[in-house]
Order: structure tokens, then C-alpha cells, then sequence
């Protein structure tokens, strides 16, 4: 609705437009009033009445009237200017045509060149409002029909030539001429207006286009920039299924891995003891079929993406307490925990990574080292926690790293820890993680 | 919320626009309002130039014309008649036209015949058809038809006459009688002029050369009105100089011609009583004849006005002068100024007076054939057998011929004139037949210019 600013230079054009319409009318109407000042004054008025069509009348009336008319035409303009609403544009445009109207009808329409105002504003404000060739149309009928050239209302009006012609022969062909410049003025004017507004449409086009290239240059952007995030997204999707494989795997490992191991271990016992203890043997048994139970569950909340139930109903501490005293029970291993720290509240990966740490490193010293003794120290550090697992076994010349070994390293690296295998006498488990929020010890 | 707020302070702006206009425009009015308001004080502009119509050397009566204003002020309290008046006749057209070109147009005026077409053509004059025909007070029958004519313009009123002058026929009462030769009655004709014309005209001092004539500027116009030549239509668009009436005219006046033998008749000779015959206005009759201005003209002899000879398909008819006043059409007080124009025309009393005043006839009947009339012109006359009474100048108005009033008349009739003389001139040694058609053709030509 609102109508773009129109440039600096179209505006300057107009204002001088304006200046010389208006002085062209003004002109025409003093040139009259005086005119006939000078017949009255030289007793020719008889003659003059002789050679006219019709009496002017009231010039003075129309010389004042031809101020004001154009002193409101300017302030239309203006008004326009200031307003940037429809309708104000379009009842000025129509006020400026009548006051056009009256104007050139005060100079008995010997002059309408302020008519080429009208169209000119016409031109500059409808554009954007449509029917703006009718209105044009319209305009240019009416410029015809007033126009000295028409003669269609030239029967009973009075003409310029009338005037003219009460001056002497010498100073007719000068006046003449002034009047053929104001009027040839007043059309070039008009003419040059129209080839600046058609140049500033074309640049307003131009820059519409560019405008229009840059805004298909970034759909295209954004259209590869889409395709590359659904790619990515695709990409996502599979990443999603490989690191949910590797948890299951780690799980399985992790919880069926560790009870397995127990049950090996207890089931070697189980047949030493089957020779001489059966009271122990049942005991024994007892045990073992406690630990495949608990490895049941522990391997359907894998599954369901729950933490071990003994990491969920307590502390870390007392899950590896209890993890550590029913591996004792189950395999006979003597297991040493040392802690130096007395409460710990951590992020539940970090437990998590923690938990299954020891408990990897057990079923390791167990499963591979053949262990009779492992010893576990936990203490607080700067940075965070540090863990050492040691044991008596067999260890091995060169540590080939396999599944556990492999997922301890994993789950270390995703917590920025540094974890550390060392096989001499026995196997050593090395690992230091720093905490996020590790606060009180 | 920020756009409605937007709308409302355009909305307050629009209104803002149309009431400053509306103001403009108010302004505008009011510029023109005072304009109209100025005159409007029931200030009524009368003008009428000074010295005389007639081209007599007598001064229409500046007091008749104050009396007469001061008589309409009083009937009607609440106007003011301001009566301009001053400029001598030949120059009073230009003054008028000055002031048609200042605004400042009388709202009556009167209309010289000059300027009459030229004016009506430029709707300086009101139309008055209105007027004449809506006004029950105003009579149009009780005005000499003739006399109303001169006012119209194709069929259309838009001046009335107050005063008006017939053509009267001199006659040499004393050359006529020094050659037994009796005055004729009001009701002679062509034939009769021609055998008085031809028993004057002859060598009285008996050098070889005629020095008596019958008839001095008594033209083919004369002629042809008398013999009910009808030279165009009323609305000026045809013309018929072919017409039987307009030849006999011609013939009549050839006739006349000849009797001359090609000598030229002056005024001189006419002065000196060596003329027997020439047109007359009523004005130049009053002026030299009649009290109260009885100018010393003629008087080495007796005479006397007749009516105009009547030819043979016509009547005593005479030409007939007026003086018109119009209503300027830009006047503001246009009902008072046809209530004013009505009373300077129809009033009778205004029009005796004028009558007695001035040395032109009224233009009501009812006047010219009142009692009081009869002694204007009878009061200070010794000559008993006096020819010329009211009732016989009001016959001879009742019988007059107003000129046409159309556009292209004085032109038309300029070109006729010459024409016509130069065929006259010629003794008619031409066809005048087809010397008719030729004018008739020329004449054509000319008015459908217009």
C-alpha cells in the first residue's frame, strides 16, 4: 500500500516543473491583465472588442485566482509528499485536476500547459494503483480538447493573438516568441520528466532483477544445504544403530561375560568338591544357580536399555561392594578393595563407567589370569578419580587387547580419562578419569 | 498495533487535507462573494452619452433624464440610480467599451447602432426575451412595432427603444408654389413624386445647364422600403435581391436618375431652395422648425415635411431611427434594470416628456396621439397650414421600416449599396435582370460566411 520514496532527482525535477507551470500560468494571466490595462488606457477598447470572440472578464479576479490555484497545487503536492496513504494520493490527484481545470479555464484556455502537472503527478502516483492509463488517457483527451490547437472551444473565447495584436508590430514578434518559449518549455519539460520517471522505473526493474538472481542463488544454497542435512541425517541414523549395537555388545559382555565367568569359575569348584563335600556342594550350587538368575536379569535390562538393579538401587560404592563380594562367594578369588573415598556422587555415565570397569577388570583377572588374589585401589585425584586393578595371575607377553579391553578403552576416551594396561607380574588395569562435578569426598 | 495507529494518524492527516481545502475553497468564495457584494446596494448604472442622437445640433435635456430618474427613485425607495452620462456621442462607445473591459459595465446603457450587433455578438447585452415575455405589465403592442424591432437581434430582444425618428419627406413649399404645383397628400406615390420630380427639374437661368432639381438623397433604400422590397429573411441566413418589388425600386429610382442628365445634385443647391424634394428625420424637422429650437436653417423659404412616396406594390413607408437602451448582461441587479428600462419605454408620462425635451417622437402610440402631444409640435408654429402633426408622425411610425438586425447586415448591405449605385450610375444599361442575380450571388456568398 505504501507508495517507495520517490528519488531525489525526480523530485527536483518536479519542484522545477512546478515553478515553471506555475510562472507560465501567472505569466499568461498578468500578460493578460495588464494587457488590457494598456488597451483601456489607450482608448482602444472599442476596436478591441471589435476583433474578439468574447470579453474578458474579471482579469484581475483571475490573476489572483491563478495564484492561489497554483500555490494549491503546490500544497497538494506537498500533501502527497508528507501522506503515504492511497486514497489521500488519489482524491489529491483528482483535486489537482479540477484546480488544473479551473486554472486553465481562467485563461479562457489560452494556456494549458499546467495540465502537463497533473499528468505528471498522475504518471508519478498511479503507477502503482492500477487504471492508470485510463486516468492518463483521460488526461491527455482533456489536454487536446483545452489546447489552443483543438479549436473545439475556441468559438466564443477570447485568444492570445487578440492581445497580442493591440501591441505594436515590433513588439508582437517578441511576445509572440515569449509565449511559443513558455509553451515549447513547458512540453519539453514535461518530456524530459517522463523519459527520468521511465528511467527510474527501468532502474527500480534492474534492481528488483538482481534482487531476484541473489534470493535464486540462495534457495539453490539452501536447497544443497538441505540435502546435505539430509545426508547427514541418514548418516546419524546409521551411526544411532552402530553405537547401539556396540552398548548391546558391550552389555552382553559386560553382564552374561562377567556372570558366565563366575559360573566357570564356581563350577570348577563344584567339581572338586563333588568328591568329598556334598553338603558344600549343594551349597555351592545353591550359589551358582543364584548368580545364572541374577545374570538373567541383568541381560533382559541390557536389553531394555536399564542399568544393572544394582547400580540403580545404590551407591557405586556399595554396587562394587556387592559385585565384589558375591564374585568372592561364587568363584572363592580373594578380592581386595581398597577405597579412599567415602562418598561419591557422580554423573550416571561416569558410574556407569566406573561400574564396569571393575567389573570388567575381575572377570578379566579371573576369566584370563587364572587369579587367586586381585586388589582394587580407588582414590580421589585432582582431576578426578583414579583406579588400579591389579592381580597375581598369569598375565601375558604382549596384551592383545580383545572386546573387554577394547570397550574399557572406549568408555574411558568418551569420558576424556586415560586408561593404561600393564602386564608383569600379573596384569595391571590403570585408569584415571576426571569428573565433571566430582565435589566432596 | 503499530499499523492501526499508523491508519488512524493518515486518516487524521487525509482529514486534516480535506479540511484545509475546503477552507481554500471557502476563501475562494468569498473573494468572489465581495465581489458580487459590492455592487449589490440596489446601486443601478445608467449611462447615456451626452449632447444628442440625432445628429442635430440641439442637447438632448440632461433635466428631462434627472426627472425622470428621480421620479423612478421615488416609486421604487430602495434603489439608487447613478446616471452617467457626459461623454459626447462619438466618443461614447469607446468609454462604454472601456468599461465593459474594467468590469464596471452600466447595468443599463445606452446602445448605439454601432455597436449594437457587435455587442449582443459578445453577450455584453442581455437577452430579454424573458423579460418582454413574462412581464404582464409589459405591453409589447402598446410600443410602436417597428420601433421594438430595431432592439432585436435574429428574432431575440435585447435593447428597447425610448425614443424614435421617422424619415419625413422636405418639401420646397415655395419652389412647388412658384411652379403651380400643389403639395402632394400623405398618400402619393412613385408616379407622383416622378411627374412633380420632372415638371421642377429644368434650366431656370437658361445657360444650358439644369439648376432646378426634383429629389436630393433620396436613395434606393428609401425606394425599396417604400415599395416593400424585402431584401432578407429575418434570422439574416437568405437574401432576395431579385424580387419585382426591388427592381421597380431600382427602375424608379434610375428614372429619378435620368432626369438629372448626369448633374450632380449638392446640398448647396439644396440649401439655396433649388431642390424641391429630400428625406428628412423628424429630429432635423423639430430642430429647424419647431419650437423650442426653431434653428435657422431654410429659411430663405417656405417648407414643409410630407410622408414618403408609396410605390407601387407598397405603402407610404418610411424608415425609421431609434435610440435603444440594453441591460448589460453581467449586471447584478438585472430585475431593477428591467423594471427601469420598462418605465423609460412604457411609462407615459417619461415618454411625453421625453417627447417634449428632445427632438425625437416617442415611441407609444398612446403618446403621439394624446392631445398634449399635438401641441409639441403645433406650440410656437405660425404657419397655419402646418402639414406635420403627432397623429401624422405616429401614422408614418405606425408605417416605418426598422432596419434588419442580424450579423452580417452592414456588411451584406455595404456590398448591396455599391453594387446597386454603380448600377445605377450605369443608367441600366446593363440586364438589370441578371445584374440582380449577380448581386443576389455576391450577397449570398457574403452571408453564409457568417
Amino acid at each position: 500500500m505504501g507508495v517507495a520514496k520517490t528519488p531525489q532527482k525526480l523530485n527536483i525535477m518536479m519542484v522545477i516543473m512546478y515553478f515553471l507551470l506555475s510562472a507560465g500560468v501567472i505569466f499568461y494571466a498578468a500578460f493578460f491583465r495588464l494587457s488590457l490595462m494598456r488597451i483601456v488606457i489607450h482608448h482602444g477598447a472599442r476596436s478591441f472588442l471589435n476583433d474578439i470572440n468574447n470579453v474578458p472578464r474579471n482579469l484581475t479576479f483571475s490573476l489572483i485566482m491563478a495564484c492561489i490555484g497554483t500555490a494549491a497545487l503546490g500544497l497538494s503536492w506537498i500533501l502527497r509528499q508528507l501522506s503515504e496513504s492511497r486514497q489521500t494520493h488519489i482524491f489529491l490527484l483528482i483535486v489537482d485536476f479540477f484546480l488544473c481545470l479551473y486554472i486553465t479555464s481562467l485563461l479562457d484556455y489560452n494556456y494549458n500547459g499546467i495540465f502537463l502537472w497533473a499528468f505528471a503527478n498522475i504518471l508519478m502516483y498511479t503507477k502503482h494503483y492500477g487504471h492508470w492509463y485510463l486516468m492518463t488517457g483521460f488526461g491527455v483527451v482533456i489536454y487536446i480538447v483545452t489546447g489552443t490547437s483543438a479549436g473545439i472551444m475556441r468559438h466564443k473565447m477570447w485568444k492570445l493573438g487578440d492581445f497580442t495584436a493591440t501591441y505594436p508590430l515590433e513588439l508582437q514578434g517578441a511576445i509572440a516568441t515569449v509565449f511559443g518559449l513558455i509553451n515549447a518549455a513547458s512540453i519539453i519539460l514535461f518530456f524530459i520528466f517522463c523519459i527520468m520517471l521511465i528511467a527510474y522505473k527501468q532502474e527500480t526493474i534492474d534492481n528488483i532483477n538482481e534482487l531476484y538472481s541473489k534470493l535464486s542463488a540462495a534457495n539453490t544454497k539452501l536447497k544443497d544445504a538441505n540435502a546435505r542435512y539430509e545426508d547427514l541425517m541418514a548418516e546419524n541414523a546409521r551411526m544411532a544403530k552402530v553405537v547401539e549395537r556396540n552398548r548391546i555388545a558391550r552389555e552382553v559382555h559386560d553382564t552374561i561375560g562377567h556372570t558366565l565367568t563366575g559360573l566357570a569359575a564356581g563350577l570348577d569348584a563344584c567339581v572338586a568338591l563333588s568328591v568329598n563335600a556334598p553338603e558344600t556342594l549343594k551349597k555351592q550350587l545353591e550359589l551358582l544357580a543364584e548368580t545364572c538368575r541374577q545374570g538373567l536379569i541383568d541381560v533382559r535390562k541390557s536389553v531394555s536399555q536399564l542399568r544393572p538393579d544394582t547400580m540403580e538401587r545404590q551407591s557405586l560404592l556399595s554396587a562394587i561392594r556387592e559385585l565384589i563380594s558375591k564374585t568372592r562367594e561364587v568363584t572363592g578369588v580373594e578380592i581386595r578393595f581398597e577405597c579412599t573415598i567415602i562418598s561419591l556422587h557422580l554423573e550416571e555415565d561416569e558410574e556407569h563407567a566406573v561400574y564396569r570397569i571393575v567389573q570388567e577388570g575381575i572377570t578379566n583377572a579371573i576369566r584370563h589370569g587364572k587369579a587367586t588374589k586381585i586388589k582394587i585401589e580407588m582414590q580421589r585425584t585432582e582431576e578426578g578419580i583414579h583406579i588400579l586393578i591389579s592381580d597375581n595371575g598369569e598375565g601375558c607377553k604382549n596384551i592383545e587387547e580383545g572386546f573387554g579391553l577394547r570397550h574399557m578403552r572406549e568408555r574411558v576416551q568418551m569420558l576424556q580419562g586415560k586408561i593404561e594396561f600393564r602386564s608383569e607380574a600379573g596384569f595391571e588395569i590403570e585408569t584415571e578419569i576426571p569428573l565433571r562435578m566430582g565435589e566432596d569426598i | 498495533m503499530g499499523t492501526s495507529e499508523k491508519d488512524r494518524a493518515l486518516m487524521k492527516n487525509s482529514k486534516k487535507i480535506c479540511s484545509s481545502l475546503l477552507l481554500l475553497l471557502m476563501t475562494a468564495c468569498v473573494v468572489s462573494g465581495c465581489g458580487i457584494s459590492r455592487g449589490s446596494k440596489n446601486k443601478l448604472k445608467f449611462a447615456m452619452f451626452g449632447g444628442n442622437n440625432w445628429d442635430v445640433a440641439v442637447q438632448d435635456s440632461y433635466e428631462v433624464m434627472e426627472n425622470v430618474i428621480e421620479r423612478f427613485e421615488r416609486a421604487h425607495p430602495d434603489v439608487e440610480v447613478v446616471y452617467e452620462t457626459g461623454v459626447l456621442k462619438d466618443d461614447y462607445s469607446e468609454w462604454l467599451s472601456e468599461k465593459i473591459l474594467s468590469d464596471d459595465a452600466p447595468d443599463v446603457m445606452a446602445v448605439s447602432k454601432t455597436d449594437f450587433d457587435r455587442f449582443v455578438d459578445l453577450d455584453i447585452l442581455q437577452n430579454l426575451d424573458d423579460y418582454v415575455n413574462d412581464d404582464t405589465e409589459f405591453n409589447k403592442s402598446a410600443i410602436y412595432s417597428a420601433a421594438l424591432e430595431t432592439g432585436k437581434i435574429n428574432g431575440s430582444q435585447y435593447a428597447l427603444p425610448i425614443e424614435t425618428i421617422p424619415y419625413l419627406m422636405f418639401v420646397n413649399k415655395s419652389l412647388l408654389s412658384k411652379e403651380n404645383i400643389a403639395i402632394p397628400g400623405n398618400d402619393y406615390t412613385f408616379e407622383d413624386l416622378y411627374d412633380i420630380c420632372s415638371k421642377v427639374t429644368k434650366d431656370t437661368d437658361e445657360d444650358g445647364l439644369l439648376d432646378q432639381f426634383g429629389i436630393y438623397k433620396y436613395s434606393w433604400r428609401d425606394a425599396a422600403a417604400a415599395n416593400n422590397a424585402v431584401l432578407f429573411s429575418e434570422d439574416g441566413k437568405s437574401c432576395n435581391f431579385t424580387s419585382t418589388e426591388l427592381k421597380d425600386a431600382i427602375k424608379f429610382m434610375n428614372s429619378l436618375e435620368l432626369l438629372n442628365e448626369g448633374q450632380t445634385v449638392t446640398q448647396e443647391m439644396f440649401d439655396e431652395g433649388k431642390v424641391a424634394f429630400m428625406p428628412l428625420t423628424l429630429a432635423e424637422y423639430r430642430t429647424y422648425k419647431t419650437y423650442p429650437y426653431k434653428i435657422k436653417k431654410y429659411s430663405d423659404f417656405q417648407w414643409d415635411c410630407i410622408a414618403m412616396p408609396k410605390g407601387p406594390d407598397g405603402d407610404n413607408k418610411s424608415r425609421i431611427d431609434t435610440l435603444n437602451i440594453g441591460m448589460s448582461s453581467m449586471s447584478v441587479n438585472k430585475d431593477i434594470a428591467w423594471e427601469f428600462m420598462k418605465f423609460l419605454t412604457t411609462d407615459e408620462n417619461v415618454q411625453l416628456e421625453l417627447y417634449k425635451e428632445t427632438p425625437a417622437a416617442s415611441v407609444l402610440p398612446s403618446v403621439m396621439e394624446s392631445d398634449e402631444a399635438e401641441k409639441v409640435i403645433e406650440d410656437g408654429e405660425e404657419d397655419a397650414d402646418q402639414l406635420v402633426h403627432s397623429s401624422m408622425i405616429s401614422d408614418t411610425i405606425k408605417n416605418g421600416s426598422a432596419e434588419l438586425r442580424f450579423e452580417a447586415y452592414e456588411g451584406a448591405m455595404n456590398m448591396a449599396d455599391s453594387e446597386i449605385m454603380s448600377l445605377i450610375a450605369s443608367g441600366l444599361d446593363i440586364d438589370i435582370d441578371s445584374s440582380m442575380r449577380d448581386i443576389q450571388t455576391k450577397v449570398t456568398d457574403y452571408i453564409n460566411r457568417f
